[in-house]
């Protein structure tokens, strides 16, 4: 991997009101090179991205491409020197074709100055055929999959000629066959010499697909190699700065009655007759494609969604849930894959946030019991190490992992029997992910029920006690620990296999 | 993923698209018709056609503003601002006709800019900057013509909003299928349109894509204020006369048409070819209303209803559609 240097970014220094975040980052890419980009949340990679794609601008350093010291000045500066960024969160126009999207920007015309759409169609299907997607156009953005949004936004950005291209946690929510086509797509920008900065946290595909590494920590270069001179323990450490013993926690714990039991769940055709049961003190496991539909199930469990057919047991009893409020009493709570919109009070503080579903404990009628509300908060602030400067702290400015601790600590005042917990780690850092492992541990030790939604094989098997795997909406297959394997799982999930009990 | 290539007609899929609202006016069409035998006539049609054509124009301009995910309420007051300015300055008999309008409607664009800076560039929420433009606008004109109503009878400018032509058609519904035409280009023919969708569906992607998010906002409000001061003008010729009420609630005529046409309040979605329906079902309520001879009173009420009816049942079928 010898290409010529296409982006230097050399002592870039920027400091937030209060924070340094940046100090002295150095970052080298060459032409045709997979460059990993590896840090904790708030380590400071996507403001160096920022800068990169214009949208901030650096204190200090400088910045070349290829030879020449440039400034950026403008997210238009950046594209028009051949940088792309393909951001985290989808940036796509919902309601708008394909073509639309991609063109977004840099329309073609005809000669009379109108819109040329008959050749954007053409151009569209042409660049989606190179990178093997075979979609139609003129399909508007908001009937795709997730998967499929980020896939065009991905055919987006390397449909113009890029030079650098920087994608930021790409397969966050990509099934594994979407996984396939984006390092397909990856492997054809290398050969066509684009340079490539990837964002991920999930460290085994930086393996399959990156060239070089660099680690970044509380804003700071902490080293540049090529990725097959260091194993992942080492990048951890690097990430985290200190030794982390034990990354997945689990221990025995005992199990108890079953806590709840469902039967014969359907929502209309999004799922049919699902059938499961959760015990005290276990964790089980919910794997399966995107789509598969273990979102929903536990939607409608919550009430959500409205159930087409099917009960729901607890303890025994069956209970009648219509509305997330039946479900909570009835010792239900689910902390959603989406904490953003649908877990948090972005706007409002840690303390708000946390007692909002045990507020009848805190208050009764007009009094307000603010020693007992200030107990809540300090006890979970400190039982889970949340950081925070107070209670009284704005949760929109927390980083992901501490947002999801205050989400856990929002529905365990509530004290819950079972807690389905959907995505809990999906764009954590690593260090983070860990301690939510050892929450999820602990509160299964506590005796309560945890159902464990989760599209990271690596993190069902080491956490579950045990998995049912879904597929097109139906319960694919059942394992208990001692028989999970990656192969099994993914055998179910594609359909190769299936539980004869099933069907 | 399985996807197949769905051509279809454009007609038919403009029909497709406007079903419902088609409906609606095909269901209050034969309401009106029941009620009275004075409905399906030329003449009564010509009329309908008259009385719409300068909410047509305004609902144009909301429906651009509407699909940036934004509001513009103060197109009422620019009408009742351009149309007194009209009245005083053609009135007072020293000053040539052209020039006036073309003072009026400087001043229409004016008041866009207003809110467009306050909007777009100093990033006042749409709802409240308009507010205070359309209270400003409506103080103006009081304050212009102190609260009274000016005469303004000179015909080379009254024949402006009087001329019929083909055996009948108001001058005004040729005013406004103009303008029709040139918004219909504009949003889907040049890339202001793509950008006034890609703006009110993710603002975000937009601004990533290199599109100057400001300037394209400022444009519909610009559009809006220019198209209430012709509208002020055309209104004035109509009645020789200005008034300081003239255009009070025309926006909300506007904003009612725009969301029987399928807009979302909440931007990125919504087609002029929709509102064209809008509006010419709020001009079908107003006209069988009146040829039943109900108290203007009575017509407000249904007006309102007929608008929470059909956006009921708009999101019902959304919801239903989204399930299956």
């Amino acid at each position: 991997m010898d290409g010529a240097v296409v982006l230097k970014m050399q002592d870039i220094c920027k400091s937030f009101p209060g924070v340094k975040v940046l100090d002295q980052v150095n970052l080298e890419l060459r032409e045709g090179e997979v460059h990993a980009l590896l840090g904790e949340n708030g380590a400071g990679k996507s403001t160096l991205i920022k800068i990169l794609g214009g949208i901030h601008n650096a204190d200090s350093g400088k910045i070349f491409l290829g030879e020449e010291e440039v400034k950026i000045s403008s997210v238009v500066d950046a594209q028009n020197r051949d940088i792309r960024i393909i951001h985290q969160e989808i940036v796509l126009v919902p309601f708008r074709s394909i073509a639309e999207n991609i063109f977004l920007g840099r329309e073609l015309r005809n000669k009379a100055g109108f819109l040329d759409k008959k050749k954007m169609y053409a151009g569209t299907k042409e660049i989606m055929q190179e990178f093997g997607l075979s979609l139609s156009p003129d399909m508007l953005i908001s009937e795709l999959s997730i998967g499929m949004q980020q896939l065009v936004e991905i055919i987006k950005a390397v449909s113009t000629d890029a030079r650098i291209i920087v994608m930021d946690e790409p397969t966050s929510s990509l099934s594994e066959h979407e996984v396939e086509f984006l390092f397909r797509t990856i492997r054809l920008l290398k050969e066509k010499k684009v340079g490539i900065i990837y964002i991920s946290h999930k460290i085994s595909e930086l393996y399959e697909i990156a060239d070089r590494v660099t680690v970044l920590r509380d804003g700071h270069t902490i080293r540049t190699c090529p990725i097959k001179e260091v194993t992942s323990e080492q990048l951890i450490n690097m990430m985290v700065g200190r030794e982390l013993t034990k990354y997945y926690i689990k221990t025995e714990n005992p199990i108890g009655d079953v806590s709840l039991e469902v039967k014969g769940l359907s929502c209309g055709r999004l799922f049919e007759k699902v059938d499961f049961y959760a015990r005290y003190g276990e964790i089980i496991g919910f794997s399966g494609l995107i789509g598969a539909g273990r979102t929903e199930v536990m939607k409608t469990i919550f009430g959500i969604l409205k159930r087409s057919g099917g009960s729901i047991y607890l303890d025994g009893n069956e209970v009648d849930i219509r509305k997330p409020k039946d479900a909570i009493e009835a010792g239900i709570a689910y902390i959603p894959e989406d904490r953003k919109n649908e877990g948090l009070v972005l706007i409002n503080s840690v303390a708000f946030n946390m007692t909002l579903v045990a507020l009848k404990e805190i208050i009764k009628g007009i009094r307000v019991n603010k020693a007992k509300r200030a107990g809540i908060v300090n006890h979970y602030v400190d039982a889970f190490s949340i950081k925070v400067t107070s209670g009284e702290q704005m949760v929109g400015n927390l980083s992901g992992g501490n947002q999801q601790k205050v989400v856990l600590g929002k529905w365990l005042a509530g004290r819950p029997k079972v807690i389905i917990l959907d995505e809990p780690t999906r764009g954590i850092d690593v260090g983070s992910k860990s301690e939510i492992y050892r929450i999820i541990n602990q509160l299964a030790g506590e005796g309560v029920s945890i159902i464990l939604v989760s599209s990271e094989l690596p993190e069902v098997i080491n956490m579950c006690d045990r998995i049912y795997i879904m597929g097109e909406g139906r319960i694919r297959g059942e394992i208990e620990r001692a028989e999970f394997s990656q192969e099994i799982i993914m055998d179910y999930a594609a359909g190769r296999k299936t539980n004869e009990a099933n069907e | 993923m399985k996807q197949m290539n769905k051509k279809m007609n454009p007609v038919i899929g403009w029909f497709q698209m406007n079903l419902g609202s088609l409906l609606g006016l095909m269901a209050l069409c034969v309401i009106v018709t029941l009620m009275s035998d004075k409905f399906i006539s030329k003449d009564n049609f010509l009329n309908i056609l008259k009385s719409v054509s300068t909410n047509m124009m305004l609902a144009c301009a909301l429906t651009m503003v509407i699909i940036l995910g934004l509001i513009d309420i103060s197109v009422g007051s620019t009408v009742g601002l351009s149309g007194i300015i009209c009245a005083t300055l053609i009135g007072s008999g020293k000053y040539p006709v052209w020039q006036v309008i073309i003072l009026c409607l400087a001043i229409g664009l004016l008041v866009g800019a207003v809110n467009a800076v306050l909007i777009a560039y100093i990033k006042i929420p749409a709802f409240i900057a308009t507010l205070a433009t359309q209270n400003i606008g409506r103080g103006l004109c009081q304050v212009i013509c102190d609260g009274a109503p000016v005469r303004c009878s000179e015909e080379s400018f009254t024949k402006l909003g009087t001329t019929t032509f083909f055996g009948g058609v108001s001058i005004t519904v040729a005013y406004s299928v103009f303008f029709v035409i040139l918004i219909c280009i504009l949003m889907y023919k040049t890339r202001v349109g793509t950008y006034l969708y890609a703006i009110g569906g993710n603002e975000l992607a937009a601004e990533y894509s290199g599109i100057n998010v400001r300037v394209i906002t400022a444009i519909p409000y610009l559009i809006g204020g220019f198209f209430a001061a012709f509208c002020g003008v055309i209104w004035t010729a109509r009645l020789g006369s200005g008034s300081p009420t003239l255009g009070q609630n025309f926006e909300l005529d506007a904003i009612a048409a725009t969301a029987l046409g399928g807009a979302s309040m909440s931007g990125g979605i919504g087609r002029i070819g929709g509102t064209m329906i809008g509006v010419l079902m709020i001009g079908v309520i107003n006209n069988g209303l009146n040829l039943i001879n109900l108290n203007s009173f009575y017509q407000l009420i249904v007006k309102g209803l007929v608008v929470a009816i059909s956006v009921i049942i708009d999101v019902m079928r959304k919801k239903r559609t989204m399930k299956s």
